[in-house]
């Protein structure tokens, strides 16, 4: 069985026929080509490398129906940079050096996003509730916890705020 | 030194030492980073195996007629489609087939391949493949296979010990004799998985005489010789490619996938990819696992503590196959020795085969293991003298200048500082917490650890093993008679060509090949990969340091076998040591030619210019000055310039070890002290770890950053390997291959990592650094486990230091009381 959906990723508008068990992550890797979508354990929820933004909520994309985005935004990492410049997140991830392979990266980053936007003011804490999904490897997550308490200062002055 | 050298020394290291964000950040935080597993090329076929479903069996037949038949199958391949499938994947013994032909021997083992148009295709193709088995004994303990009716896994050997060696030095009955007291018992570690996030992903290709390969590989150059002797190519007409990767650990250091991946793209033909991606499952049950292992260890000391004989001896769990195993217990007695001073030494290793999943090195290679048994030891000495832990450590261990009873020599050493550091950061805590314990649920300990590690290894690889495959002209002829290295004397004898006859592979060497272009930028090649750790940026910034041209004015490519810079890859916390080294000569021939044009145009003496900050300028007057793009074009533009193409090699002054495994294995050495202070909860066993502690002797740290996350991922790993995680077998299989029940420890529960470094600068070194790959996981598990003896009074003796293993022990003991 296939369906008729619409999206809108990273801005643009995009229409697709989808399979039933077409999950979201197939279908941005593999035909939207945003290779920044990662997987790193079986597409079953246990890695969070495949975070994508629907609605502005961080969701696992390898157990995401890509039909139950019909009519949703999505952002993915790919989306992220403002006016040709890098995310407050980006930013602080890469001064920060909460970046080893990079693997990991698009989830942490996306999570966070979806943390931040909602909670400005998220305490240490929150931060490791929101990451509690995300693995990485390489970094042991104190450079990453330095970097989103970094990008939070952005996010709490409404000034400054985007995205 | 002059008033004018300590001016021209004042702003001496203009970037090195910086926290400089790394060069590929950008890539990587906006998801524009290639990594193997995101390449799609056209006309790409995708490949799966076949794998046993059992941990020993003969294989009596291969059915691969239905598979084929299959529409949109396009190649299926066993063992004997591959030329030279039998003696390409060995380090030390050539146990191991690409793919097996006539026996499996753990579950997981490959059988066949196929490459098809879609994955869902190749899957339905690997389960047509009919195979029939005939099912023999297996053995899954190491204690078990080394008994005398233990069913053989490999024909060949008599015995399932693989190999077994010594390390001596001096005499340890007589250093026995001469304590006072001696302290002995057996420690145990689990198998633990590399688990990087990017699993193992290939992409190859043939076009009838090229053969290109992509793929996550730590090892690109030592893969090109494997694949060159496999498929019978010459070095040069074999490519691999190493793009962003997604972590190793040590993991593609023995990559069965690449080779498997490159085999099925040769038979496929007509420049047609092949993209094989493990799994996370498949990772686990199919890719070499953490090795687990058995250590007893025997001190003896005088009562005042000074150590007088050290003995020890590891049962390592090689799995199906040697491969690092042997290479691996020689290096723990290379560990053993040179911690703490002690001319009577015993290191004893047996590398012993199962029906498990191979075990592969992973970050520390055997120390981590080591220092787990033989730092719980040290402690348990210091509390049979009544000696405390860190005053017996310092008054035992190693010093600068000291040359240990295994031959290696400690030109830079500055242990003594690592352990009198961390000691002072946790001395008025511990004075606390001996107050704080009495009545409470939640007792609080704080234990330590210290050791040595290698920065570059010399191991020696037999080198006809490395060209050919094997060790012995016989044996090659008989499998290849038109072997070009094997000839038939006119005695009837086969014997190996005339100068093809050195022994060993006697060398650590890397390269660099560094072009300044006509504007001024610089392409930096080197041999070895970025794995993750920031090696680029760290190659980058040696280059800029010395030559002057900034940091993004330098692109350093890394992992291509077809820049011709030669380096034998990441591992043994090598890269920025021997690279560094190699990148540092290089930019150092560049420089010269820079110089030699820039004295013209600025009319002045070479040793009177410096250069910094894209430009090159006189030191005492420093607005005199030259942009580097100018200097560059003349090189290119004018009758004069001739270019900027250098190259380099470095080898480092190690020595191989001898007939009785002694040597200086590399040039510098790491040190290191930690501590660790926990928390156990008596009534559940649960470990927390509140705060590290981690002092790292490194030589001139290049990039802070880089470093830091070096040990903070390390000490991840190393909590990991102490209290979580357990790749768990039941009858050779592996019950837990995903992240749900492979516990790796979530942001929570990492503690604050306090990082020192003791930076004092190695002579060898490039511009004055070591390495830092490695050590910060290797004092983790020791320092917890002491760390809880000091809370609990209980000595841990297995790891993962599970709840349910705290409690047991809790109960054993029958006292919750501190001792
Ligand atoms: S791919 Fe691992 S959680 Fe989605
Ligand atoms: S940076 Fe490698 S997994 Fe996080």
């Amino acid at each position: 069985m296939t369906s008729n959906i619409n999206l809108k990723i990273n801005g643009a508008r995009y229409a697709f026929s989808v399979r039933d068990d077409e999950t979201l992550l197939e279908l941005l890797r593999t035909r939207v080509g945003l290779t920044g979508v990662k997987k790193a354990c079986d597409a079953i929820g246990e890695c969070g490398a495949c975070t994508v933004l629907v609605g502005g909520r961080a969701i696992y994309s390898c157990l995401y129906p890509a039909l139950r985005a019909d009519g949703a935004e999505i952002v993915t990492i790919e989306g992220l940079a403002v006016d040709g410049g890098l995310n407050p997140i980006q930013e602080s991830f890469l001064k920060l050096g909460a970046i080893q392979c990079g693997f990991c990266t698009p989830g942490m980053i996306l999570s966070t996003q979806a943390l931040l936007e909602e909670n400005p003011e998220a305490s240490v804490q929150d931060i490791h509730d929101a990451l509690s999904g995300n693995l990485c490897r390489c970094t042991g997550y104190e450079k990453i916890i330095e970097a989103i308490m970094m990008a939070k200062q952005t996010y709490a002055k409404p000034v400054s705020r985007r995205g | 030194m002059s008033v004018l050298e300590s001016i021209y020394e004042r702003d001496r290291l203009e970037v090195v030492g910086h926290r400089v964000p790394r060069l590929d950040g950008i890539e990587k935080v906006t998801g524009t980073a290639q990594y193997t597993t995101d390449i799609e090329l056209p006309k790409m076929l995708y490949g799966q195996t076949l794998k046993s479903p059992y941990p020993h069996a003969v294989i009596k037949s291969i059915d691969i007629s239905q598979a084929q038949s299959l529409p949109g199958v396009i190649c299926v391949i066993t063992g004997g489609d591959i030329p030279n499938n039998n003696r390409v994947m060995g380090i030390t013994v050539s146990d191991q087939s690409i793919l097996s032909a006539d026996r499996v021997r753990f579950v997981g083992d490959e059988i066949a391949a196929v490459a098809a148009i879609d994955e869902k295709t190749a899957e339905k193709a690997v389960s047509l493949i009919r195979v029939e088995y005939q099912p023999l004994p297996a053995v899954f303990s190491a204690d078990r296979a080394m008994t005398k009716d233990a069913f053989l896994v490999h024909d060949f050997a008599k015995s399932n010990v693989g190999s077994s060696k010594q390390v001596v030095a001096q005499d340890v009955e007589e250093g026995f004799s001469e304590a006072d007291v001696i302290v002995e018992d057996t420690f145990l570690t689990s198998p633990i998985e590399h688990a990087p996030m990017e699993t193992e992903a290939v992409v190859s290709s043939y076009d009838g005489s090229n053969l290109k390969v992509w793929s996550t590989t730590q090892v690109p150059y030592w893969d090109r010789v494997v694949l060159s002797r496999m498929l019978g190519i010459p070095q040069h007409r074999v490519r691999v490619i190493t793009p962003h990767v997604g972590g190793g650990f040590g993991g593609r250091d023995l990559f069965t996938l690449l080779y498997i991946c490159a085999a099925l793209a040769w038979r496929v033909g007509g420049s047609r990819p092949v993209k094989m991606v493990r799994t996370r499952e498949e990772e686990f049950t199919c890719s070499t696992n953490r090795h687990s292992m058995q250590i007893r260890i025997k001190l003896g000391a005088k009562k005042e503590g000074l150590l007088t004989a050290m003995q020890g001896k590891a049962i390592i769990d090689a799995g199906a196959f040697v491969g690092w195993a042997e290479a691996l217990g020689q290096a723990q007695g290379h560990l053993f020795a040179s911690r703490y001073k002690c001319e009577n030494i015993k290191w004893e290793h047996y590398t012993v085969y199962t029906n498990n999943t191979p075990g592969g090195p992973m970050r520390g290679f055997g120390n981590g293991e080591l220092s787990f048994a033989l730092e719980s030891m040290m402690d348990q000495l210091a509390r049979e003298l009544l000696i405390d832990p860190i005053k017996l450590r310092r008054m035992n261990i190693v010093k600068q200048g000291y040359v240990t009873p295994i031959g290696w020599n400690l030109k830079g050493c500055h242990l003594d500082e690592c352990v009198d550091r961390v000691a002072e950061y946790f001395r008025a805590k511990r004075i606390e917490l001996q107050q704080t314990n009495a009545n409470s649920r939640f007792k609080r300990g704080i234990g330590f650890a210290c050791g040595s590690h290698w920065c570059g290894w010399r191991p020696g690889y037999n080198a006809r093993i490395w060209r050919t495959g094997y060790a012995k002209p016989e044996e090659l002829y008989a499998a290849n008679p038109s072997s070009p290295y094997v000839f038939v004397g006119e005695n009837g004898k086969v014997q190996w060509r005339a100068g093809f006859d050195s022994e060993l592979y006697d060398a650590d060497p890397s390269s660099c090949i560094l072009n300044i272009s006509d504007d001024g930028t610089a392409t930096v090649h080197i041999g070895e990969v970025d794995m993750g750790q920031g090696l680029y940026t760290t190659i980058a910034m040696i280059v800029s340091e010395e030559t002057g041209i900034k940091l993004e004015d330098i692109n350093v490519v890394g992992g291509d076998t077809n820049s011709g810079a030669f380096g034998i890859g990441t591992f043994a916390s090598r890269s920025t040591y021997i690279a560094g080294n190699a990148a540092l000569k290089a930019a150092k021939k560049a420089k010269e030619i820079l110089f030699d044009l820039a004295s013209d145009m600025l009319n002045a003496p070479t040793d009177q210019l410096k250069a910094a900050d894209g430009k090159i300028f006189l030191r005492s007057y420093p607005e005199r000055s030259v942009f580097i793009a100018d200097v560059a074009l003349r090189a290119y533009a004018t009758r004069r310039g001739g270019g900027i193409m250098v190259s380099s090699f470095h080898d480092p002054d190690s020595v191989l070890p001898d007939s009785n495994g002694k040597g200086s294995i590399a040039e510098a050495y790491l040190f290191f002290a930690q501590g660790v202070e926990v928390e156990v909860d008596i009534e559940t066993g649960i470990v927390r770890v509140l705060e590290v502690v981690s002092c790292h002797d490194v030589g001139k740290v290049i990039n802070p950053i880089e470093a830091e996350g070096q040990v903070q991922g390390s000490v991840h790993q190393g909590i990991g390997h102490a209290l979580t995680e357990e790749v768990i077998r039941q009858k050779g299989r592996i019950q837990n291959p995903n992240f749900l029940n492979y516990v790796i420890p979530p942001s929570v529960q990492m503690p604050k990592v306090k990082i020192m470094f003791v930076e004092k600068s190695e002579t060898s070194g490039p511009l004055g650094a070591k390495g830092i790959g490695e050590p910060a996981m290797v004092g983790i598990a020791p320092a917890i486990a002491n760390a809880i003896y000091d809370a609990v009074g209980i000595r841990m003796k297995t790891l993962p230091m599970g709840p349910e293993k705290v409690l047991a022990e809790l109960q054993n003991t029958g006292s919750h009381e501190k001792l």
